[in-house]
């Protein structure tokens, strides 16, 4: 039943899909955000999902549009929590540099996996008492399965916006980070070192692979 | 002689529950740490029992190594696609009698109209469920438990729980696991019709199908986290809150306080506590 419903359903995507692409300005319209998350996440495919890209070059890639669509720093400092009152100049620097290798070495690989999927903005919602923008978008697979519902939470929307954070299905990345790293200082006795030796350790096994 | 090893048996699970919860007791009384820092990071963990919770987590991932992971593999590696989809889809539409009595209990009328016309168009057009024609419409399907169901009659989850074998949970989603075995109406039949292989069967096979379709994104995970026990402690719960308010919703929820201005950006979901 369901290969009948298929090239039907397939027809009727195609056309939905090609009518929201071709309705650049209706992201606009949603307020700057949206424009701004959709600018960011076509350029991010169009750059680095690119054929034979060496890993090397993608991570660089990634690395300049990270640093250009989020605030790293402020997020580097939401997953400290308290503990970022324990950090000195010199290990703030280090902790800065550390926390966006592991972004990188996470997230750019993931991109070598593209496979034609599509990325569409929904709706932005604004929550003025916590100054975001909320971009909600899907990405949908070519292949017509359940698309993947991700939020962008924008800051600074109407100035200078930069991402702080994104939610997967829910699952927000900067407090599952937070968790993790709280977790880990508070095991080796509050002691941020032991956070800085742990990044430092996982980034040199990122590489070594 | 039978009643005696029942007796014995019943003398160990009283036994099992009350160290359980001296256990737990004593994680209650571990005391909260002095540091402001270390106390946030106490709060928001919520997991007074950790100790315990990562002995389990220990014992589930050995099991999962040498025995689901691997099984698992060779069920996606061997089992065509198509197959694959019609057994979730199966497994999916027998679950819809627990799905309905969760969105009534919800009051969700909204929802339990959808189970009720899913259940109906795949019985019927998708030959006893295999299909999903009605996802293919537009209906997807939505999974409710009673563990949700309390969650919206207003109880918390209580503290995080590593349960051996079932994985992640906590005292509100474990009891909601336990009432849903009672009601469901195939387990019911079949344990009325001495057909016990039917529930556990459907376990396993559900148990696989699940593994098989988390593999890659698990070993992701894996390799990208500082503290497996922890991503997954923080995930299951994101995910729970996230199934509780069914999904996409028309009011997303931004990460608290990561906007405001520096210096308060950086008290988390729980800062009132910390105080």
């Amino acid at each position: 039943m369901s290969s009948i419903f298929r090239p039907f359903l397939f027809v009727c995507l195609t056309v939905f899909v090609g009518t929201l692409v071709m309705q650049g300005p209706l992201a606009a319209q949603n307020g700057d955000a949206g424009a701004f998350v959709k600018t960011l996440g076509d350029k991010a495919i169009q750059t680095l999902t690119v054929k034979d890209l060496s890993e090397a070059e993608r991570e660089e890639r990634f690395r300049a549009l990270l640093r250009d669509g989020f605030d790293v720093k402020r997020i580097g400092l939401f997953v400290l929590g308290r503990y970022s009152r324990k950090l000195s100049p010199a290990m703030a620097t280090e902790y800065n540099a550390l926390f966006e290798d592991l972004i990188v070495a996470t997230y750019s690989a993931r991109f070598g996996e593209y496979s034609g999927q599509s990325f569409v903005i929904k709706r932005v919602a604004e929550q003025p008492e916590q100054s975001a923008s909320i971009v909600m978008s899907e990405i949908r697979p070519l292949d017509g399965g359940p698309p993947i519902r991700v939020d962008w939470q924008v800051r600074g929307a109407a100035v200078d916006p930069k991402i702080v954070d994104v939610r997967v299905e829910g699952v927000s990345m900067s407090i599952t980070q937070r968790e993790e790293f709280s977790a880990v200082i508070k095991q080796n006795g509050g002691k941020v070192d032991s956070l800085l030796e742990a990044l430092r350790k996982k980034a040199a096994k990122l590489k070594s692979k | 002689m039978i009643s005696r090893t029942k007796k014995y048996l019943g003398d160990m699970k009283a036994g099992f529950a009350i160290a359980l919860i001296g256990l737990l007791m004593l994680g209650g009384c571990a005391g909260v740490p002095e540091d402001p820092a270390d106390r946030e990071a106490y709060y928001e963990a919520n997991d007074p029992i950790e100790p315990f919770n990562r002995a389990v987590f220990s014992f589930n991932r050995g099991l999962d190594a040498v025995f689901f992971k691997p099984i698992a593999a060779i069920y996606r590696d061997t089992v065509p696609d198509a197959l694959r989809d019609g057994i979730q889809n199966f497994l999916n539409n027998l679950k819809s009698p627990v799905i309905l009595a969760n969105n009534l209990l919800q009051g969700d009328l909204q929802g339990a109209k959808v189970t009720v016309s899913r259940f109906a168009t795949n019985t019927v057009a998708g030959f006893g469920g295999f299909g999903d024609p009605a996802g293919d419409l537009g209906a997807k399907y939505r999974g409710e438990d009673f563990g949700q169901t309390l969650a919206v009659w207003g109880l918390g989850e209580g503290p995080y729980l590593m349960l051996p074998i079932f994985g992640p949970s906590n005292p509100r989603d474990a009891s909601g696991m336990v009432v849903a075995s009672l009601i469901d109406p195939v387990t019911m039949w079949a344990d009325n019709t001495d057909r016990n292989a039917i529930p556990i069967g459907r376990i396993i096979v559900r148990g696989l199908d699940e593994r098989s379709r988390f593999i890659k994104t698990l070993d992701d995970l894996e390799k990208s986290s500082l503290d497996f026990y922890v991503t997954i402690r923080s995930l299951y719960r994101q995910l729970r809150a996230d199934a509780i308010r069914n999904g996409a919703s028309d009011d997303p929820i931004p990460t608290p306080s990561i906007s405001l201005e520096e210096d308060e950006s950086l008290l988390g979901p729980r800062a009132e506590l910390v105080k």
